[in-house]
This record gives structure tokens, sequence and C-alpha cells, in this order.
């Protein structure tokens, strides 16, 4: 149920009737069923900021993955408002919309608060709340139960990036299952192979003190990493020119020079700037010479990719790829080709990263100030004893492994891949069972219709998670985790230019009955102890507090925990980042032969391109590709939720081109179909110039089927319910930008 | 001298033999590089970074490195510690560290040829011009 507003005090930084507007639109699209358990379960509380009492405790935010320093205001046991800390050297007290609506999160009224156990068919939204008692029974017996057909690799165990999914990740694994799915084929795995494979890692960038800055498709102003934000705009103060290659006009190509380009061509873009940099004589020499391998290869491969070919494929003139290669090396070594963060764009995406780095290489952008470098390196923190995991183990049930994706990172896992073996029936073996932590694959896999069918051929659904997502709602069984700022999550250290490590620590005490995830695995492997032998028994591998792990991790370090959860911070003494190291020839890349490499055996031993080969593009009569990103108040489809967040954002929207939208008579803000080969949804059109003719662009996260999520719940369309499942064919990581869809007039 | 050139043309025939015996436990023994991910991990690397202050990370040297090492079972030029690599393989050996290291009383039953052939698949396929270099931790 939504909130009583005569019980509401008023959140800060919303207006009271904005609230009651909000909180009346939301609740006409929520189930009976969930609407009826919430108002059995629970009242928000809110309250406004008093600024003058209480205390401050410092910690780390998790409204997206980039771990920002905040201070908690708490007065009488509530957690207020939420700043950014100031100490910390990465984020240096700046906070962002989502990091301050974190108090919303944390009284959020559709949190789950209590164990729930689904009642009616699966998605009806029909729970009943069940003891933490009887939480572990009922899941531990349908994990047994699973076992005992299937065996432990029956279980797929799917989580998100966090602090303690190291845990998650430990409990399949001392379950014995070898089927494991996170995050990185739904974001940035071809970017991570295709660098890899170049230069042996992801650089870091120096965006402060870089003059040229060239990014494709990064959306720099309304994505995560908060200390990347605020360098740019320090570049860009200092003179840097920022040229970006994106289909639509973002926020952050709104601070520069933009390139409307056409999708799937940026390729055709990189190599034809390498052919000028080669051609003109512009490349650095030396760099090239000490540092890389294959030059002449290269070079005679860019040969035939000319600004005027590459005009045609782009559709940026010729003379601007000219006049951007000579400004780039006028400007090099500092210069920034942005790697980026999410590339799940196109199906050959892992080649066209390797571009990245091989432009980066012939500008000699490397290893110097404005340019791209290897990071100082992280503290080293304390490993934790953990008992022996088994290695009697299956093979993966879906072949995600060294024959059919040799180059990929087989623990991650493939979605697009698994979600076919189980739907086809090709695996080596059944899966019935599916563990989730924190991750919400229908709103985060393209084609969400496949991935309802694929919940429904499984035998048992398990979230762990703190909101009714949309995979959540499918669950049978929902166990509810303590959000962040309600528990002690293991320490962190980031990559970046200093050292340091932070902490995340509760400010507050839990909402209802929620648990932290070491307590809910413990409450588990209890459960399942009581029902069979493991290699280890549970009792001994989680026979840990979180206090015990982070001393752990504190051992050999000259700080303890208490003075660590006090300052919040610690910053390692010493020198941070030291540039120069690889142009000395102190450090080598990673890379078989130590260099940075524009031939890639290993990709050709594996029967890949060495070089990047540049794909024409086809497109389909009467249709737009479709792409997707997101505003800067949203972390993938985490926080769409958030009263607060929502407020700014309640809705999301198609954006159609203004020529478009008169062919189709398509006027600004009304209704229409977008439709695609799996799927169609309706929503409300945007008209536009900041988008081309042949492109539309639908922001991520909207279009929720879980009624549970009542201010969200009929708000938008999916656009994971129109995009096609395709996939880069080297990482596997699902390309989302390969949809056409048609928009149709309502 | 005579013994000491039978002791050679011995070693050499050892060497010898030992390089095919262990070419052939490379390729004949199913391999599990799971076992020897952790017994790498837990037991070389843990040792490496105790006795001489970092860990050798099978990313540090090339698939063809590590077979030539590997092959030659020479754990340490200077003989200032145990000759052989296999020795810290074994069954002795891990006998002798049972009490202080999980992985080595874990592994205690597996056959020497055995644990040399996990190992041996872990740090050539983790090599750093490998498909998948690994690191040691």
């Amino acid at each position: 149920m939504k909130p009583d507003p005569g019980k509401l005090e008023t959140p800060a930084g919303l207006s009271r009737r904005g609230f009651l507007t909000l909180c009346a639109g939301a609740g006409a699209g929520a189930a009976l069923p969930w609407r009826s358990f919430q108002a059995a379960s629970r009242e928000p509380q809110v309250p406004a900021h008093s600024w003058s009492r209480g205390e401050v405790i410092p910690s780390t935010c998790n409204m997206c993955v980039n771990r920002c320093g905040i201070k908690c205001h708490v007065v009488d046991g509530v957690l207020e408002k939420i700043d950014g800390d100031s100490r910390n050297p990465k984020t240096a007290g700046g906070t962002c919309a989502k990091g301050q609506a974190g108090v919303m999160a944390l009284y959020d009224p559709d949190r789950i608060t209590h164990p729930l156990i689904r009642v009616g068919e699966r998605g009806a939204g029909k729970w009943r709340r069940a003891s933490w008692e009887e939480a572990f029974e009922y899941t531990a017996d349908k994990i047994d139960r699973i076992i005992e057909k299937y065996g432990p690799e029956g279980l797929l165990f799917s989580s998100c990036t966090d602090l303690t999914e190291v845990f998650f990740i430990k409990f399949g694994k001392y379950l014995g299952t070898p089927n494991f799915a996170r995050h990185a084929t739904l974001c940035l795995a071809s970017r991570n192979v295709g660098y890899f494979a170049t230069m042996g890692s992801v650089p870091d960038v120096d965006l402060a003190n870089a003059k040229y800055i060239l990014m494709f498709g990064a959306n720099r102003m309304e994505a995560f990493e908060l200390p990347h934000n605020r360098d740019l705009i320090t570049g860009l103060q200092n003179g840097a020119r920022l040229v970006v290659i994106d289909p639509r006009m973002t926020v952050t190509a709104s601070k520069g020079k933009w390139l409307p380009i056409r999708p799937r061509t940026d390729m055709a873009l990189t190599l034809a700037l390498m052919h000028v940099l080669i051609e003109e004589d512009l490349y650095d020499k030396a760099f090239v010479a000490n540092l890389t391998t294959g030059f002449e290869e290269l070079k005679a491969h860019v040969a035939g990719y000319t600004p005027e070919w590459a005009e045609q494929e782009t559709e940026i003139p010729a003379r601007t790829i000219i006049k951007m290669a000579r400004e780039m090396a006028a400007a090099a070594p500092a210069v920034v080709i942005y790697p980026g963060r999410r590339s799940s764009w196109y199906t050959n995406d892992a080649q066209f990263r390797r571009t990245l780095p091989m432009l980066m290489a012939l500008l000699g952008a490397f290893d110097t100030g404005g340019a791209s470098f290897f990071n100082a390196g992280k503290v080293k923190l304390g490993g934790f004893d953990w008992e022996l995991e088994p290695v009697e183990v299956a093979p993966r049930f879906d072949g995600f492994d060294e024959e059919r994706f040799p180059l990929a990172h087989h623990e991650d896992g493939g979605y697009i891949n698994l979600r076919d073996t189980i739907l086809n029936d090709t695996g080596n073996y059944p899966v019935k069972g599916w563990m989730l932590y924190k991750q919400n694959p229908l709103a985060a896999v393209a084609d969400s219709a496949k991935t309802l069918r694929m919940m429904q051929t499984m035998d048992f659904i398990c979230a762990i998670d703190v909101q009714p997502s949309q995979t959540a709602w499918m669950a049978d069984i929902i166990l509810p985790e303590t959000l962040y700022l309600e528990r002690l999550d293991p320490v962190w250290t980031p990559a970046g230019t200093t050292r340091y490590i932070g902490i995340r620590q509760p400010v507050v005490k839990p909402q209802g009955e929620a648990k932290t995830l070491l307590e809910i695995l413990q409450g588990l492997g209890a459960a399942l102890d009581q029902r069979r032998e493991f290699e280890t028994p549970f009792a001994e591998v989680f026979n840990f507090t979180m206090e015990d792990y982070l001393d752990a991790q504190l051992k050999k370090l000259p700080i303890d925990r208490a003075t660590l959860m006090k300052d919040g911070i610690w910053v390692a003494p010493g020198p941070g980042l030291k540039l120069g190291e690889y142009r000395n020839g102190n450090k080598d890349f990673k890379t078989p032969s130590g260099k940075i490499e524009f031939v890639s055996e290993r990709f050709r031993r594996n029967g890949y391109d060495p070089l990047p080969v540049y794909e024409p593009v086809t497109g389909e009569p009467g249709k737009q590709r479709l792409v997707t990103g997101r505003y800067a108040y949203f972390t993938h489809a985490s926080n769409q939720n958030n009263i607060w967040l929502n407020a700014i954002h309640p809705e999301n929207e198609v954006w159609i081109n203004p020529d478009l939208a008169k062919e189709k008579d398509i006027e600004d803000d009304e209704y229409v179909i977008v439709r695609s080969r799996v799927g169609e949804v309706r929503i409300r059109a945007y008209v536009t110039p900041r988008i081309r003719k042949d492109t539309v662009f639908i922001t991520h996260g909207f279009g929720t089927n879980s009624a549970g999520q009542t201010t969200l719940y009929g708000k938008g369309g999916a656009d994971q319910a129109l995009m096609e499942d395709h996939a880069d064919t080297i990482s596997n990581n699902q390309a989302l930008h390969e949809t056409f869809v048609e928009i149709v007039k309502l | 001298m005579r013994s000491s050139k039978l002791f050679l043309a011995g070693l050499s025939l050892a060497v010898l033999l030992f390089s095919v015996v262990g070419d052939a436990f490379a390729t004949d023994i199913k391999a599990n590089k799971k076992r020897g991910q952790v017994y790498y991990r837990m037991v070389c690397t843990a040792c490496h970074v105790d006795m001489a202050g970092t860990a050798i990370s099978p990313a540090g040297r090339s698939m063809a490195e590590w077979r030539a090492y590997l092959d030659a079972d020479k754990h340490d030029a200077s003989a200032k510690t145990n000759p052989t690599v296999r020795y810290y393989l074994s069954q002795a050996y891990r006998e002798s560290i049972k009490d202080r290291n999980k992985a080595a009383k874990k592994f205690l039953a597996v056959p020497d040829d055995q644990l040399y052939a996990d190992v041996y698949q872990f740090a050539v396929n983790g090599a750093k011009d490998s498909d998948t270099p690994a690191t040691c931790k």
C-alpha cells in the first residue's frame, strides 16, 4: 500500500503537494494483494531534516556502484539526510541525486522487510509473510530437492557486483555448483576483452589535464563515477576539447562537439582516424617503436580505411575526421580516448573496443599527464581464511568455456548463452533452481519475454533483495536483505590515483526483519546442514562475523576497525600515482609481448580477426535502430521506484527525431507504440532534434511488471521488452543496440 | 670423478625421462585445473609470499616458459631449497605442512602425478600468452 498521506511528514526536498500527487498516482496502479499485504506490514517514515542535532556517521554509498564517501545525519535513530564526505579523496564531498535519495530508499514503503513466500501463480503478486525460520526451511528444502534430483550443478547463482557478493558466490561454490552468472555480460565484458587483448587491462584516464577528449557513446555527465565527472568539468574549464560520438545528443555531448554518428559504424571512424595519423605521419613514433608491436601490419590494415570511405559509413564528413586526427595529434600525448563502461552495444563490440587503445597508442597518449594510465594500485587488504571450496565440480551446464568462448571470463557466465541453453534444452544437464542476489535479469537482459519463459522452466527461484524488483516479483520466495545504510560490509579499496580504503557501516537499525546477506546465508546454510552432508558443513564455512572478516582484511594495515568506522576512510601513506614507468621500461604491459599489441595473436589463434575488421552496416527500411541508456538520477533498473527520484523523472519516453515525427504525424508528448520483432510497448514520445532520424532512444528501467513497485508500476515502457537477444561474438556481452523498431501512432 | 660423471649421466637421463614423462602427465592424466588453482594459490603463493616476500603469478611467464620450468623440475636455481618442483607437490611435502596448510591437508591423498598435472595445467593455462591469464591469488 502507498503511504497514508495523513501519517506522513514531508520528505526533505519535496513539497507535500507534490508528494501527495505522487502517492495518489502511483497507488492507482498497484495490485490489491500487494497493497493489502503492505498495509498490514509497515508504515513509511521520512522525516524532515532538522540540521541542528544528532550525529554524523561516515559510510559508503550504494545507490550505484561507484561507492562515494557519504556522511549520514542521524537523529534519534532516524536517518534524516545524506551528504558527500569531503574527506573522501575520490569524491571530495560530492554526492548526486541518487546518493541523497538513499534516505528514501531506506524508508521506501515498498521495501521488503520480511520474508515473503509466493502463494499464487508466479508473478500474480500473491504472497504471505513468513518467519525467517520458515523461510530458511522452505528454501533449504527446495534446494535440497534440486540437489537430490539434479545434483548441485542443477543450481544457477546470479549476482550483481557488490562488496558482499563474495559471500553469495562462496555459498554457491560450497554447494558444489559451477554455474554462476554475474553482471559482466550485461555491461562491460566486451570492453574488457578488447582492452585485455590489446594492452592487458583497462586504463584509467586523466580527464582533468587532458587537452583533447574523445568519447564514444559514454555519457559521462549522466553516469557513474563522480570523480570522472568532476575531472571532466575541470578539464573543460582548462580548455580541453571534448568530442562526443553518439547518435543521440546526451548531456555530455552538449558540453562539447557532438558528432551524430550513424549507429554501429564507430569502428569505421576509429580505423579512419588511425589511417590519417599514419598517412600524415602524425603518430608518436617513439611510443610506437618502444611500446607497441605489429605496427607495420596495422599500417597495411588501415591503408584502405580512408576518411572518404569512413564518411560513407559514419556520415561524419571526411574533412571532420581529418581535422579530428590532426587536432588529436597536436594535443598528444594529453589525449583521452575514453574507454567507456557499458559496452553492450553491438555484436562486434570487443573488436571495436580494441581500436580504442590502438588509437591511444598511435597518439602516445598513455602513462603521462592528461592521458590514459594504469592506476596506482589498490591498498593490499588481508585475505580471509576461507575453508577450501570443493574442487570436484561438474563443468558448466551451458558450455561457456574455453572451447566455445575462449577469451571470455568463464566464471562470470554469459546471460544470452545460458538463457538460450536452458530454453533450447541444449545444456550438458538441466538447471532447475535459480538463486538471485541483487540481480534483476528480467529488467537487465534483452528480450524479457524470453527471460520470463526461462524462469518458468525453473522448479525454484529465490531472490535476495531489498525491493520487489521485476525478477523478485516472479520468484517463489523473497529474502529481504538489509539496505547499505543498515549493515556492515567488507572493507573496500578503489582503483584510481589515491590509495585508500573505505568502510560501509550501519547508520540506523534494520527496517522490519531484514537481515544481512551473511546472516541469510548462515541461516540457510544451517538449514541445509540439517538435510545433507556437504564436503565442508556450512556451519564451518560461515562460522564468522562481519567484524571477523573486516579484522582479517585490516590485519596487516596500520588501522583498526574502530578507527576506520569513526573516520570512514583511511588513506595509505606514500606516493600515489607514479607516471612514466611504462615509458621508461620499468613496467611491462600484461600482454604476451609485454607491449601494446596492434595485432592480437590470441585473437588469431582462436579464429578471430587479429586486427579489427569493419563490417558494413545494414539497416531495415522503415524502421529505426533502438538505443538505450539512462539519466543521471537512475542506476540500472534499481531506483526508478524511489519516490524522490521518480519525482524527478516519473516516466520514460521514446526520443524521436522531428523529421520522423512529422512523417508519422506524431506530436511531442503523445503516446505511441514502439514495436520490435519480440515485443511492443506503449510509451510517450519526446520529439527532439537531439537524435538522428534513423535512431530512437528509450531510457532503461521503466515499464516494470512488478506491481510491488507501486511508485513505478504502470509508468513508461520497458526497453528490454523490445530488444532482441544479440550478443558480442567474442565475449557474449549482450548487444543492446542491434534491434530495429517501428514507431506506430496510436 | 667417475661417480660424478655417472651422477651427471644419471641426472641427464632423469631429466630426459622426466621431460617425456612430464609431458605425458600433462596430457594423459585428466587434470583438475580447479585443484591446481587452489594448490597453487594456497601452497605455492602462500610460501613464496612468506619466504620471498612476493608471489609468482602464472601470468608472469609465457606458456613455453612454464612448460620449460616445470619440465626441467628445478625449483630454485640457487639450490638453497629443495631443488625439484615436484617435491613441493609431493605427498611427502604435503604431509610435512598439513597441520598449517588447509590445501596440503585436503589434497593429502591425491597422487603426486595427479597433483603435478593439476598445477601444470593451471600454470600453463594461466600464462601471460594463454587465453585466460591468471593471477596468483
